[in-house]
């Protein structure tokens, strides 16, 4: 019996559960009559009307200067509205078709206003606006294509057609896309009511959304300096002893959007520079010939020496009880040390680095100009920045101890950096945008006071997230 | 293009599959047309109301299913004089159900009440349980398992009646 029951069922569900059979023709008229009975207000899209009532005027007409300025990409808020007495059965629809020529389509269903599509979005970004600005609407988003829209160009009124369309997909059945905003799959059905002025307003306004941006970013950088070839001696020497340190940097950066593309940026960063003096020999105090002008110090006590490098003179604090000398002293200038002729120093303990750390405060000036604007975008950044000088310190490193050894002299306060940069970034969600930001900073000027030019560099890869409001 | 393209187009594409189903749910075509009118109309009425949970078919689907109840709803409690039939144990062979056409099935299901009908569509082909369609149609659990077997009985019964063979035969 159960068997028997479980077979039926069976039979009925394979036969039966997909059913289907082509309705008669009337039913579709039934399903409008039903529909067209509700009074429903709707959009009248005709750009080639002129429109009345003077608080349309006004909208209109700030909206017309905002779509005709140079350069201005359309965004989904402008949307233009008309009464509703204008009946125009004759009037051209706006059409979706790819060719973006406006199709002159009969009038279908006299119990039914004219309606026509009003669907824009060329811009990620705003397609949340739309659905805001927009109380009850859902509105079909399709790719972004910026075209300019195949409507008339209206000469009665002077009103050109300001707006770009998307292109449509051909049918209109429920879309169901990634969100561009939020990555989350919405659906997006047409639906049409007409808008109020209140809200074509509020769209107006919310034309500026979106245009504040905070950043926020750090970085491991690795630094390193450019001493350019003034003296071949001297700077293969330096090179050869001196290198680069990985660093880091970080900060905060206030922008705003001037385009849909570029944005300007100014704020505030901290950046650390460092570098290694390798190949630096320390020496115990204790039981040196003194008689040796070279291992006397320079009027710091008998203990301090200073090492020189392509950033400027160590100048070591003078209660330590080390030498240091480093090969890169070819000079023998008063208060260097000369490992090079003739010294031979009485006791050598170890070889160790002399590491020499800078602090600044960085003041950017930054463009991001974004070349593939999508969900994952791509901006080429570039820009100056001022550094002010807040820390410098050196530190000798000897078998794995390190000793505090005391300042690069000669360091200047404030520097010029120039930026360069390849931004990536990728919306989070809604306002929120996370960033990898490759990035070249170049001193413009030299870092020292000194005649031998050092100009550091860093590169660093900024991760870090933007906010936008 | 207008909105009344769109719902066109809309309704062109889901409308066999759901003419097919108000077909299942209803008396006759009349029925089935009206159920389809009154459904479609709701869908472009509530299509604001779609979330995106589940499938856009499946949404119209239930409001189709909804709307074919709505119409029945007065005679799903109907205490018909159906019930008082005494109906034998013996049914025909799964084969010969096996071998009915669609068409066939639909006829049979059509012969159904709608009370049993209904019960019989939803647990049977849409695949709910007896607690589903307690809460659809207002009853019990127990009486939709009761209509069920109900309509299964009756099932059994018309399938013999109509092709005229018995569980002997073969």
């Amino acid at each position: 019996m159960e068997d028997r029951n479980n077979n039926m069922d069976k039979v009925f569900r394979d036969r039966l559960g997909d059913y289907h059979q082509q309705p008669p023709e009337e039913i579709w008229d039934g399903i409008k009559a039903g529909l067209g009975n509700k009074s429903r207000r709707k959009i009248l899209i005709p750009l080639w009307q002129a429109a009345a009532g003077v608080a349309l005027l006004i909208t209109t007409g700030s909206l017309f200067y905002y779509f005709n300025r140079p350069g201005q990409v359309m965004v989904a808020e402008q949307l233009l509205l008309a009464p509703q007495n204008i009946q125009a059965p004759t009037q051209p629809r706006i059409s979706a078709s790819t060719e973006m020529q406006p199709q002159k389509t009969p009038v279908n269903n006299s119990a039914e206003k004219e309606t026509s599509l009003l669907v824009i979005s060329n811009n990620d970004r705003n397609k949340g606006l739309v659905e805001t600005a927009i109380k009850s609407e859902k509105i079909i988003i399709a790719d972004n294509t910026a075209q300019v829209i195949s409507g008339d160009n209206n000469t009665e009124t002077g009103l050109t057609t300001g707006f770009s369309a998307a292109r449509m997909p051909e049918s209109y059945l429920p879309v169901i896309q990634r969100d561009q905003i939020t990555g989350k799959k919405k659906t997006y059905i047409a639906s049409w009511e007409m808008l109020e002025a209140s809200d074509v307003l509020m769209a107006e306004t919310s034309k500026s959304k979106d245009r504040l941006l905070l950043t926020a970013q750090v970085s491991p950088t690795y630094s390193y300096r450019d001493i350019g070839n003034i003296d071949a001696n001297q700077s293969s020497q330096l090179n050869q002893n001196e290198s680069g340190r990985i660093s880091y940097s970080g900060g905060l950066q206030f922008g705003y959007k001037t385009t849909k593309r570029l944005s300007i940026h100014a704020g505030l960063m901290y950046a650390q520079l460092a570098y290694n003096i390798n190949q630096v020999g320390s020496y115990n105090t204790n039981g040196i010939a003194t008689g040796n002008d070279v291992f006397q110090a320079p009027d710091k006590g008998n203990s301090v020496y200073a090492v020189r490098n392509s950033i400027g003179t160590i100048s070591a604090n003078s209660d330590k009880d080390f030498i240091i000398e480093s090969n890169a002293t070819p000079n023998n200038d008063k208060g260097l040390i000369d490992a090079v002729t003739n010294v031979i120093p009485p006791i050598f303990n170890t070889v160790g680095k002399i590491e020499q750390y800078f602090q600044y405060l960085e003041v950017p000036f930054l463009l991001r100009y974004r070349i593939i604007d999508r969900k994952l975008g791509v901006s080429l950044v570039s820009g100056v920045s001022t550094n002010i000088l807040v820390g410098n310190h050196a530190s000798l490193t000897i078998d794995n101890k390190t000793n505090d050894v005391g300042t690069s002299e000669n360091v200047k306060n404030f520097n010029y950096m120039g930026n360069l940069g390849l931004g990536f970034d990728y919306i989070l969600r809604k306002n929120l945008l996370f960033t990898v930001e490759p990035q070249f900073k170049y001193f413009l000027n030299s870092i020292n006071q000194s005649s031998l030019v050092n100009r550091p560099y860093m590169l660093g890869m900024f991760t870090g997230v933007r906010f936008m409001w | 293009m207008g909105k009344s393209r769109y719902q066109e187009e809309l309704y062109r594409m889901i409308a066999p599959r759901m003419y097919g189903l108000c077909l299942k749910y209803a008396n006759d075509k009349d029925d089935a047309k009206d159920i389809m009118q009154d459904g479609f109309i709701k869908v472009f009425q509530k299509i604001d109301q779609y979330s995106t949970k589940g499938s856009f078919e499946g949404w119209i689907r239930r409001i189709m299913i909804n709307t074919a109840l709505e119409k029945y709803r007065s005679q799903v409690t109907i205490y018909s004089l159906d019930e008082r039939m005494p109906l034998s144990d013996e049914g025909v062979q799964s084969t010969v159900i096996e071998n009915l056409s669609a068409e066939e099935l639909l006829g049979l299901i059509r012969q159904l009440t709608p009370k049993y009908r209904m019960v019989f569509n939803l647990y049977a082909i849409e695949g709910y349980n007896h607690k589903e369609i307690g809460e659809l149609l207002g009853i019990s659990e127990g009486t939709s398992k009761s209509n069920l077997s109900r309509a299964r009985l009756i099932l059994q019964e018309k399938v013999k009646e109509l092709y005229s063979i018995t569980r002997d035969a073969k």
